[in-house]
């Protein structure tokens, strides 16, 4: 072998070597820790790995708990649980699918980047206008504190587009039936927050018949929801959450910068054909091809 | 009847549709509530270490009644006793779980978090309380000991009565209406916001005939003219925070039952400031001052003079709220200070100004102790300036094996402490009864033993809920036979003395179905027995109904119509007020409301309604006056 080459395949395999450990060492230094074993939060995780790359140890909370190897700089987390569980101080906590934690109000020793569940609110707002050109008024309804943020985004980014959001904070979810009743003359649609205080198999049954009895459109922060008779939605996959979280990972561990919070990139509408004639949307067929997916 | 049922029955089926909305997006939600469920104060029914009721707004506005006191009628647990003589301020007789009696000290009835008791009493004059129907949000019924976290007169129930909030956007309600009884009602209501402040303005008349006695059937001279304004302000303050100012009035003359010439003029005022501080999203205050006085004259008794009598009171509160331990544990905790005065030279002989002031210390803490379970400590210590600090305390537990069902246990010891009138009256009730005070009477002690369920089934349409309860109370007031009155030897004085006691065993069962959000139906049914020591009957023991059923639904027709009923069944009782008593046979009440809202403009409805629909007329209480069937028929117009 001469001498050059020798030179350069030891620079090669150096570098490979180098690049090998370090990946490693990522795979090492992050911890996957999910709720439960409920499909959302898998599917979040798979999201996770399909950017990160790496196979990382995985905890599920329902299953055991979560014992971090020495040197762990990151936990990923899927859902409210796993965000809340005690992590030592040292470790940056990513969390997602946990629309009910905000650590800017609880506390948290330690440095947390929060993945929303919501897409950027300018995103949002011209997709329902596409789908309903005569939006002028949106009711939007939530519970929590921690969705207060995402409503006043979502007036602002409303605003421009000519549609005015009607505020209707509940206390509980139990005052949603006097709310419709109360509003439904006067609002063109409805948007549901993804909140887990106010979203229940009963109030997401009130709203899908409010919705179909009054020609009001519903529209709901998640997909699976349109399955279960809702318009549209416009919201990030449970999986582009994952990914999101994976980026957000490789910059903490790069020691880059990362927003808090961090929005999924890629939004998905995805529309009901039938929901959306029993809201009373007739929807061109130009419109319909423009969409992610369409529910028969 | 029965016909009636099976139509009404097919009537809610038709729209039945029970919606199965279950799937992992959903499951994923509710994963994510029980986290956050924890952190946040408001408790759901489900969560409530107590049996809690809420009257909502639709509810309200379906029934169709023209008195307060009857939107709680079919309610489960309550018993409503119309007939009293307008007169003595309380023409309505409202209980929880028993012991009816004219001035029902042991339920505390809470007007925006305001108790609204008359001092010399602790009774509640419903008809003159200032507040329209049509400012009420919504009505939480309480069944059971509360005083750990209310303090004195809730041993057996809290009724708390909340207005609307001022907001939003501007709008204004007429409201107009008449019917057979020389029934007019009118109401205005304004809601608006100018700058910072947002505040709601409101003003309700209400002129009712007299009742028919009892036995003959004729008028008496039993009338009822009542006026009540109310104002709310509010204003937003930084980071959720807030200051509201509520203030009314209640201005009312009414006639004595078998006296043309008597007539009493009742007014009532009130002022109270609240501000609710939130520290952070898991810390919250709140602090409220407010005074209330109601003065009574009665121009002139039917033996010539006149009997003035002016109640006064303060209520003072702290309350501070924190969760802690990831929302796992949850205190309230807080002081507070009323002060009460009566002056009456009617009612004291002798010393016509006498007062008292109740203070208060609390704290009550909730933690959850593994997903299934949750335990509940209050602890209060109350005192008096003649009483010393008295402990009340409440533990419960709730265990919540599966989703949407719970069972509960709850151990209660409330106290009530004794009226100024048992404390101090001195004042010839006839020509051979004089009543005197007793300084020294301890206050009742209630003891109480519940376990209760409720579940929601078939996706949240079906609430099924029941409770046993056992209840003794001990110290009960009995008359003690004090010899010749002082002022007046020829007139026998009778005193009070802590020597009854009683215990009243029930069982409560309700179910409530959803058919969609404008259809729903309910039906309960109320047992209760009462036995004493002392055997006083009328007063303590079978003056409560044994069984009570009640059914009812509400329903949106379409084409604008809408309408509801209210069926109530209740078994026969024997009641006693001062020297007149009454055997109320089993009887059937229906209430029906139906309403058509304009094709022309939205927001306006005609309504009919009814109250009392089976019978022309029958009796409820001991005072020989009988409730008669009513009809009413108005429109409601809204602008905004």
């Amino acid at each position: 072998m001469e001498m050059g080459s020798a030179k350069y395949l030891t620079w090669v395999l150096t570098a490979g070597m180098w690049l090998a450990a370090s990946g490693t060492g990522w795979a090492q230094d992050v911890v996957a820790v999910l709720s439960s074993n409920l499909v959302p939060y898998r599917e979040a995780l798979e999201g996770f790995q399909e950017v990160f790359g790496e196979s990382v140890p995985t905890y599920n909370l329902s299953e055991n708990s979560p014992k971090l190897p020495p040197g762990t700089r990151v936990v990923v987390s899927f859902g409210g649980k796993a965000a809340l569980f005690p992590y030592p101080e040292a470790v940056t906590l990513i969390y997602a699918m946990a629309p009910g934690i905000d650590f800017k109000f609880a506390k948290r020793p330690g440095p947390s980047v929060q993945i929303e569940m919501l897409t950027d609110e300018r995103a949002i707002v011209p997709k329902l206008k596409d789908i309903q050109p005569a939006l002028k008024r949106l009711a939007v309804f939530w519970v929590s504190n921690s969705i207060d943020d995402n409503v006043e985004r979502m007036q602002e980014a409303s605003a421009p587009m000519e549609i005015e959001i009607v505020p209707e904070r509940l206390k509980s979810p139990d005052e949603l039936p006097e709310r419709l009743r109360s509003i439904y003359k006067d609002v063109d649609a409805i948007w549901l927050m993804p909140d887990p205080f106010l979203i229940n198999s009963q109030s997401f049954a009130v709203l899908k018949e409010f919705s179909w009895s009054n020609k009001v459109p519903l529209y709901v922060p998640a997909a699976g929801l349109v399955e279960q008779g809702a318009t549209a939605s416009i919201s990030a996959s449970f999986r582009e959450i994952g990914r999101a979280a994976a980026s957000a990972a490789r910059r903490v561990l790069a020691k880059k910068p990362v927003e808090d919070p961090v929005y999924p990139e890629k939004v998905e509408t995805v529309l009901s054909l039938k929901a959306a004639t029993n809201a009373g949307l007739l929807i061109p067929p130009d419109v319909v091809k423009s969409l992610d997916k369409v529910v028969p | 009847m029965f016909r009636l049922l099976i139509f009404t029955c097919l009537l809610f089926t038709n729209v039945f549709d029970v919606l199965a909305a279950t799937d992992e997006t959903l499951e994923f939600f509710q994963e994510e509530a029980q986290v956050t469920t924890a952190s946040r104060r408001p408790q759901s029914v489900q969560e409530a270490p107590v049996a809690v009721e809420v009257i909502t707004t639709e509810e309200i506005k379906a029934s169709g009644v023209t008195n307060l006191w009857d939107l709680m009628r079919f309610r489960l647990g309550m018993d409503i006793l119309d007939g009293h003589q307008t007169v003595l301020g309380n023409r309505a007789i409202v209980s929880i779980r028993g012991f009816d009696e004219a001035f029902a000290r042991n339920i505390l009835v809470l007007v925006d978090g305001r108790s609204v008791y008359a001092t010399d009493s602790g009774g509640v004059y419903w008809a003159q309380l200032p507040i329209g129907i049509q400012d009420i949000d919504r009505i939480e019924i309480i069944r059971g000991p509360n005083a750990a976290l209310y303090g004195t007169g809730a041993a057996l129930g809290v009724i708390n009565i909340i207005t609307k909030k001022p907001g939003g956007a501007t709008t204004a309600t007429i409201q107009g209406a008449g019917g057979n009884q020389g029934t007019v009602m009118t109401s205005e209501a304004l809601n608006s916001s100018i700058r910072a402040f947002d505040f709601r303005l409101s003003h309700s008349y209400l002129e009712q005939g007299p009742f028919d006695s009892a036995t003959g059937g004729t008028a008496t001279n039993d009338f009822l003219h009542s006026n009540k304004a109310n104002m709310r302000l509010r204003r937003d303050l930084t980071n959720g925070s807030d200051l509201e100012f509520f203030a009314g009035g209640s201005w009312n003359t009414s006639g004595f039952a078998n006296a043309q010439e008597s007539q009493d003029n009742f007014s009532q005022h009130f002022e109270m400031l609240k501000f609710q501080a939130k520290i952070s999203d898991n810390s919250h205050l709140e602090i409220s001052s407010s005074h209330s006085t109601f003065t009574n004259i009665i121009d002139p008794t039917p033996t010539g003079d006149i009997n003035h009598l002016q109640n006064d009171r303060f209520d003072e509160e702290i309350l501070h709220r924190i969760d802690w331990g990831n929302g796992r544990l949850n205190s309230t905790y807080g002081l507070n200070y009323q002060g009460t005065r009566v002056d009456s030279q009617n009612t004291f002989v002798g010393h016509p100004d006498v007062n008292d002031a109740i203070r208060r210390a609390f704290f009550n803490q909730t933690g959850r102790v593994t997903d299934q379970v949750t335990l509940v400590g209050a602890l209060a210590f109350e005192g008096t300036r003649t009483e010393k600090p008295h402990a009340n305390y409440q533990l419960a537990s709730l265990w919540a094996p599966v989703e949407n069902q719970s069972f509960r246990a709850t151990y209660s010891v409330a106290h009530t402490v004794p009226t100024l009138r048992q404390l101090f009256v001195n004042q010839q009730l006839n020509d051979s009864v004089a009543r005197v005070g007793n300084p020294d009477l301890k206050p009742e002690k209630l003891t109480s033993y519940e376990v209760g369920y409720l579940g929601h089934w078939l996706e949240h349409h079906l609430e099924a809920e029941s409770n046993l309860f056992y209840t003794r109370i001990d110290g009960i007031d009995d008359d003690a036979d004090l010899g010749p009155w002082p002022n007046n030897p020829s007139v026998a004085a009778l005193g009070f003395v802590n020597t009854n006691q009683a215990v009243a065993k029930g069982a409560e069962l309700q179910f409530k179905y959803r058919f969609t959000t404008r259809q729903s139906m309910y039906v309960n049914y109320t047992y209760e027995h009462i036995t004493d020591k002392s055997g006083n009957e009328g007063e303590i023991t079978k003056n409560t109904p044994p069984h009570k059923v009640n059914l009812g639904a509400m329903a949106d027709f379409g084409g604008g119509f809408s309408g509801s009923f209210n069926l109530g069944y209740k078994d026969s009782y024997f009641i006693t007020n001062i020297t007149d008593s009454v055997t109320v046979p089993t009887y059937w009440r229906l209430d029906a409301r139906l309403a058509y809202a304009s094709p022309w403009y939205k927001n306006a409805e005609f309504y009919i309604a009814g109250q009392n629909l089976l019978k022309a007329r029958h009796v409820e209480f001991a005072d020989g006056l009988a409730v008669p069937r009513t009809y009413t028929g108005g429109v409601s117009i809204t602008f905004d």
